[in-house]
């Protein structure tokens, strides 16, 4: 089992929380402008690393935030934690993608 | 309000299930002054910190951001509430029909609730003052750690009352000699 830090409540179950998947997925714009290739790949098209990922929880079961986390895939290490909306956290090394 | 029923009883431990007066107060993007005013309007020290309780003339337990969680009807509480928050855009919902609230005490009562919860509820990290939302046999509560009454204090949805009382008389078996 992970203990997951809430910004908010600190570490807590990971059973208490719902993961977002992928983090900072932006729609395309505009919506007039955008092709099957584009709407396609914001839909479904995921980094599946192996190593460190961004990715958005929600502390469903606690006091119901979002936020982001960095977690490494092959350790489940979380190397960070940041609100929605702060640029993309920086990762050491960008393996496997 | 009815008098609270016992649910179980074992020794160093009973367990309690009444009704709740509890209403949800949400208020975007509170600042000090705001705060300031609902804690002078009620006789607290009104809870900013994640996951702590004021008690006054209300006990008001921070639920999330702009959250809390306030143990009175709302129709005794829109007032005082109104009157602190002025024309600041607020949402004060009374949900006392949709809670139930147990309050379990006496030296056994962390043994009994670690069977089913697993945040740490020694007073070295969950202190008088201190509340959390979390899971209890799988059911969400929002938990509020022992006061001057000594006893915890969890709410739950009313829909749930059946199964937690369940666990409740079932987990408190191998307390009892
Ligand atoms: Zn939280």
């Amino acid at each position: 089992m992970l203990l997951i830090p809430c910004p908010w409540c600190g570490p807590r179950d990971e059973t208490e929380f719902r993961c977002g998947g992928q983090s900072h997925i932006q729609r395309p714009e505009p919506y007039g402008a955008v092709g099957d290739q584009a709407w396609s790949d914001y839909l479904f098209t995921r980094a599946n690393p192996k190593g460190a990922g961004r990715e958005r929880w929600v502390h469903a079961f606690g006091c119901r935030q979002w936020f982001n986390l960095v977690r490494d895939t092959r350790t489940h290490e979380i190397a960070a934690v940041y609100p929605m909306g702060a640029p993309p956290a920086e990762i050491a090394a960008e393996t496997g993608r | 309000m009815a008098d609270p029923s016992a649910v179980a009883h074992a020794p160093g431990l009973s367990i309690a299930e009444s009704p709740v007066a509890v209403s949800l107060l949400r208020v975007r993007s509170p600042d000090t002054g705001l705060t300031t005013a609902l804690g002078d309007a009620f006789g607290l020290e009104w809870p900013t910190r994640p996951n702590t309780v004021g008690e006054g003339r209300v006990r008001a337990a921070w639920l999330a951001p702009g959250e809390w969680a306030l143990f009175d009807a709302a129709e005794v509480l829109a007032a005082p509430v109104t009157a602190a928050l002025g024309e600041r855009l607020h949402h004060l919902s009374d949900v006392s029909a949709g809670r139930r609230l147990w309050r379990v005490e006496g030296e056994r009562a962390r043994e009994l609730l670690a069977k089913g919860c697993g945040l740490d509820i020694h007073p070295r990290s969950f202190p008088p003052g201190s509340c959390a939302q979390t899971v209890l046999a799988q059911v969400a509560i929002l938990l509020i750690a022992p006061g001057g009454d000594g006893a915890f204090s969890i709410i739950a949805d009313a829909t749930l009352a059946a199964h937690l009382r369940l666990w409740f008389a079932e987990a408190v078996q191998e307390f009892i000699a």
